[in-house]
């Protein structure tokens, strides 16, 4: 299970659920800059995405081995924001979308600044308006995935992966279980769609306490909102645990839970890059 | 901090042309496409770039994670001094990479380049054209690559069309040897490409792992060769080494022509069906029968 290593045949696919709720245009730190968390977020989908291409990038140009949805969340609907569908990676990188050339610097260990140049294309716009219809973000990515499944019987399972700062104004915590539920219930041949939840918070302080792949729910903090997104998280298979472990520096013999809570937006990136490492065994 | 450098964050480095994010290479000039963007294609381990270091042009491969082995992969090739591999350096922690907090620093090896078009490319075009003369002479030199493999101390160990370049005179030379089989080499992780190796091949690494891609390679290009129009499927060849084993019709036909046509190609045929190992026995003699019918 989860073993199965993603090429032409046997693509790979990712859903991103955006909350584009209000309260992502709070300021947030991201890069050592201050922007709102919409833009913070917006940038990290973009890049994932971009990595997808570069993932895909051979001799002849993009391959298709992958096929991504990316689902916004905000005021009262979910909307599907790189059309009703999965996309094709191959067609994700042919889209005509707006390019910002960015800088970015960084510094050695001896102090010398170094100026590094990125070309980002913007297939997700940041932005924060009205409430969290996360339920209805939920049942969408469950229409795609299911039909995914049905297509790719073979393949490694559909990774959907939730980033918000909030809570859920379209279900009660019942109700939003169930429909998580429901969604982690398709899956492939291979294994069960795994969900991975991951709520940001522009400026953790102190005493908010930042979980990030915990085992059990004893590290929570006491709130609804975070035993909700717990719950709801798949229980993530092994190929994942020593990469976690690493970044948490214990042994990789425990189960993790996909989940992070109260992550500001630079850990949110290592947290993507968790969630689609199992998309990275490209053949 | 997750070891893992992200592909964006290796052409953010290599796009700033910096002298001073390296520790050896001096500046590194990546050729860019009409977009204005490094041309590359990526790997298992990272980003292979198109570059030119000191005026001189080669390929880049910076790995996206510390590079196992790949220092005595470099090592040997250099050593061995084939006109079948590019000769590679390596350069530990070489590239300054900006990721999540910091700077993270690359290992890279850095090839001499190889001019050419790979043998994916080139059967497809030949194919597509009808060019039954074209595709006999890919034939003919993949039997003699794979007999100069076979010949050797080495394997390339994940032989397919597209690491394979076909040179302006036709030439083959391997690229992409991080799964280079030797004796004397550390044992590497990479098991091949599923389109190209025996089901039981698994983890194996030995002087056979390149028999059932060779045989698979060399009765594809054969057929072709007498067949243009046949159909190409999802590896880029005939047929992949699911549809031999499991006795598909695309290998019926191609095994049905062969027989009739060529016969020395039958017990390439029979081993590539064989669903019991992942050996070719006699395939050298085989291979030495299809260079003479191809003259």
């Amino acid at each position: 299970m989860y073993s199965a290593p993603i090429t032409r045949q046997s693509k790979g696919a990712v859903v991103l659920l955006i909350d584009q709720s209000g309260s992502m245009a709070e300021d947030t730190t991201f890069n050592g800059t201050t922007t709102t968390k919409a833009a913070a977020v917006a940038d990290i989908a973009n890049s994932l995405i971009e990595e997808f291409i570069n993932r895909s990038s051979r001799n002849r140009g993009v391959a298709d081995y992958f096929d991504v949805a990316v689902i916004g969340y905000g005021g009262e609907q979910a909307k599907s924001l790189l059309g009703n569908r999965f996309r094709s990676i191959v067609e994700i990188d042919a889209m005509c979308v707006p390019t910002a050339q960015q800088h970015s610097y960084h510094s050695l260990p001896t102090g010398e600044k170094l100026d590094f140049l990125f070309h980002r294309r913007q297939w997700v716009e940041p932005v924060a308006k009205g409430r969290t219809p996360m339920k209805a973000a939920l049942q969408e990515a469950h229409r795609l995935a299911a039909a995914w499944c049905r297509k790719h019987p073979s393949s490694f399972p559909p990774i959907v992966i939730n980033i918000t700062d909030g809570e859920a104004t379209d279900a009660t915590a019942e109700e939003l279980l169930s429909v998580a539920d429901r969604l982690k219930s398709l899956g492939t041949d291979d294994g069960t769609l795994l969900l991975f939840n991951i709520h940001v918070n522009a400026k953790p302080s102190q005493e908010e306490v930042v979980v990030k792949w915990p085992t059990d729910a004893t590290t929570l903090p006491d709130s609804r909102n975070a035993r909700t997104l717990y719950t709801m998280a798949s229980s993530l298979p092994p190929l994942y645990n020593t990469h976690i472990a690493q970044i948490k520096g214990e042994e990789p013999l425990q189960v993790y839970r996909a989940v992070c809570y109260n992550s500001s937006c630079d850990d949110l990136v290592g947290a993507m890059l968790i969630g689609s490492l199992s998309l990275g065994q490209i053949i | 901090m997750l070891k893992h450098i992200s592909g964006i964050s290796i052409i953010g480095a290599i796009n700033s042309e910096s002298s001073r994010n390296t520790k050896n290479l001096g500046r590194i000039r990546p050729i860019r496409t009409p977009e204005g963007q490094p041309k590359f294609c990526a790997g298992r381990k990272g980003l292979l770039l198109d570059v030119v270091i000191d005026n001189t042009h080669c390929a880049l491969k910076c790995y996206s994670e510390p590079a196992k082995r790949t220092a005595e992969v470099c090592e040997y090739v250099c050593g061995l001094g084939s006109d079948r591999l590019p000769r590679p350096i390596f350069y530990p922690q070489e590239l300054a990479v900006p990721v999540q907090g910091g700077v993270e620093w690359a290992d890279v090896s850095l090839y001499s380049w190889v001019e050419g078009r790979t043998l994916d490319f080139e059967i497809r075009r030949h194919a597509h054209n009808g060019n039954a003369e074209m595709l006999d002479r890919l034939a003919a030199e993949f039997a003699s690559l794979a007999l100069d493999i076979l010949n050797s101390p080495w394997r390339h160990g994940d032989l397919k069309p597209e690491n394979i370049i076909v040179g302006p005179d036709g030439r083959m030379v391997l690229v992409d040897l991080d799964a280079l089989w030797a004796e004397s080499l550390p044992v590497g992780e990479e098991v091949g490409t599923p389109g190209f190796v025996h089901p039981l091949r698994g983890t194996a690494h030995d002087s056979h792992i390149d028999d059932y891609p060779i045989a698979l390679i060399a009765t594809n290009l054969c057929a072709l060769a007498l067949h243009p129009d046949l159909p190409l499927a999802s590896n880029g060849l005939l047929f992949t080494p699911t549809e031999a084993i499991e006795g598909g019709e695309v290998f019926g036909r191609v095994a049905r022509l062969l027989a009739s046509e060529v016969p020395a190609m039958e017990p390439l045929c029979a081993a590539l069906a064989s669903p019991h190992s992942y050996r070719v026995e006699n395939l050298k003699n085989m291979l030495a029968s299809l260079c003479i019918a191809h003259r």
